[in-house]
């Protein structure tokens, strides 16, 4: 049981925090009195692309956090896929899927089960510009109620704002590094270049070519070409 | 695009603009969100709080309407302390009297659903924070879907809620305050990208608020707003 005078105390604090670090601690403990035992906030990445820069907060145990993103599980993980489907809440039971058709989906489940993480909660966070993220919560749900749950989703979307704010503040304290030829090839595609034109320009292969843009990507922790060059652009690490 | 302040003090020079803002307001709010308590058969959503209390903020881009949002002082009723009432069970900071609440939001239908993410909704947010700001508010209120809240604590504005979220027609709604601080307007600002100032230089005051801005003689101002 939370109360709400416990609840608003918990979301004034997690508004005053001006590091990520601190927020283990007060969510934790928020989330420990409703019985949960451990939680994680992050972004959804589209298919094939790595989970880890999209993680704003890791409360999971470290061993499956590591099992889980070596496995690239958070693309068969149901509870992660049905962020997509949703803007409720929603028990981690009631995540869709098909075990006789997908068996990677089971798998996720089983494995979870196996390393104490049995059952849970999701608040799935849907962002402005189309992105999505989530905050999960593991643990029983049973004795959870209707105001706890509504509760925790309104605790959840302001871990997940105020954490999307102390992510964009200390990029830009700290601005992500490339390497000169990295700008110089955003630059080429900045102006609507295509790869080719790109590897003709430089006196580059095309595969060189692609390797920037991964090499990019990695750094940035961005998701596409356009998604690299608008970020270079709001570093100032090009300028046209 | 830009942000236009419509008051009692200055609505006689936007009168078409109101009307396709009030019609717009029914199709959004009436129409798309289905919000059946608010339609009406001519097609335009004025409630008993559009009188001259509120202030309107309208986002133009030539002479068409694209987003729009009302701004009402708490010395006045508001769609909180009247209708929502249920939902606040705390008191305003400040006893109250230098707030506002900020109702309909929304930004003209074919900017399309990510709502969030438009050059309207960035003016807007902006704007009702330099607005506030121009009026000495410490605290702009709002009744929302509590998705809204997500958001506003993404560009760094600090949002007490009034009391615990219930649901409203199905949908998880809470009562809140956001702080009016110039630091939360810098934040909105460079999160959303808008590098200027989007309200105009001389805008109607808000009835009931604690600042009354002086040398604002609106009928020798043409309508002018601020291109971003």
């Amino acid at each position: 049981m939370l109360s709400p005078d416990d609840a608003l105390d918990v979301i004034d604090r997690v508004q005053r925090m001006d590091s990520a670090e601190p927020l283990i601690e007060i969510l934790g403990e928020a989330f420990g009195q409703l019985g949960f035992e451990s939680f994680i906030v992050s972004g959804l990445p589209h298919r094939g692309v790595d989970v880890r820069p999209f993680v704003m907060l890791n409360g999971w145990p470290f061993d499956w956090f590591d099992h889980y993103t070596e496995h690239d599980y958070v693309h068969s993980d149901p509870v992660a896929r049905h962020c997509f489907q949703t803007v409720l809440p929603f028990d981690w039971c009631d995540a869709p899927y098909d075990a006789e058709v997908d068996p990677a989906a089971a798998r996720v489940m089983n494995e979870a089960k196996d390393a104490g993480m049995p059952a849970g909660f999701c608040i799935p966070v849907h962002m402005e510009d189309g992105m999505q993220g989530c905050v999960s919560l593991a643990g029983q749900t049973v004795d959870i109620d209707h105001e706890d749950r509504l509760m925790l989703h309104l605790i959840a979307l302001y871990a997940h704002g105020r954490l999307r704010y102390l992510k964009r503040h200390m990029t830009m304290l700290n601005p992500p590094e490339i390497t000169d030829r990295e700008a110089e090839v955003l630059k080429w595609a900045a102006v609507g270049k295509s790869n080719l034109d790109i590897a003709d320009i430089l006196g580059i292969s095309h595969r060189t070519v692609v390797f920037h843009f991964e090499s990019v990507a990695r750094r940035m922790g961005t998701l596409n070409r356009t998604h690299s060059v608008a970020e270079a652009m709001r570093f100032n690490l090009i300028k046209l | 695009m830009e942000v236009h302040v419509v008051g009692n003090e200055n609505q006689s020079l936007y009168t078409d603009e109101l009307e396709q803002h009030f019609r717009m307001r029914h199709q959004v709010f009436a129409e798309r969100l289905n919000w059946t308590a608010i339609q009406r058969s001519d097609h335009r959503d004025i409630d008993q709080f559009d009188n001259g209390n509120a202030v309107h903020l309208l986002v133009t881009d030539g002479s068409s309407i694209r987003g729009g949002s009302r701004l009402i002082s708490h010395q006045f009723p508001t769609l909180l302390t009247s209708v929502f009432r249920h939902l606040m069970r705390r008191p305003f900071p400040d006893d109250g009297s230098r707030g506002a609440e900020w109702s309909r939001f929304y930004i003209a239908p074919s900017a399309g659903d990510r709502y969030g993410h438009s050059l309207e909704a960035s003016l807007l947010y902006c704007a009702v924070m330099e607005y506030a700001l121009l009026q000495d508010l410490t605290f702009v209120s709002f009744v929302s879907s509590i998705y809204t809240v997500e958001l506003g604590v993404s560009i760094g504005w600090k949002i007490t809620p009034l009391g615990p979220p219930q649901l409203h027609d199905g949908k998880p709604t809470v009562a809140a305050t956001i702080e009016v601080s110039q630091e939360a307007l810098f934040s909105a600002q460079d999160a959303l990208g808008i590098d200027r100032s989007c309200v105009v230089t001389k805008v109607p005051n808000l009835p009931g608020s604690p600042f009354e801005l002086e040398n604002t003689d609106l009928r020798q101002v043409a309508k002018k707003g601020v291109a971003v």
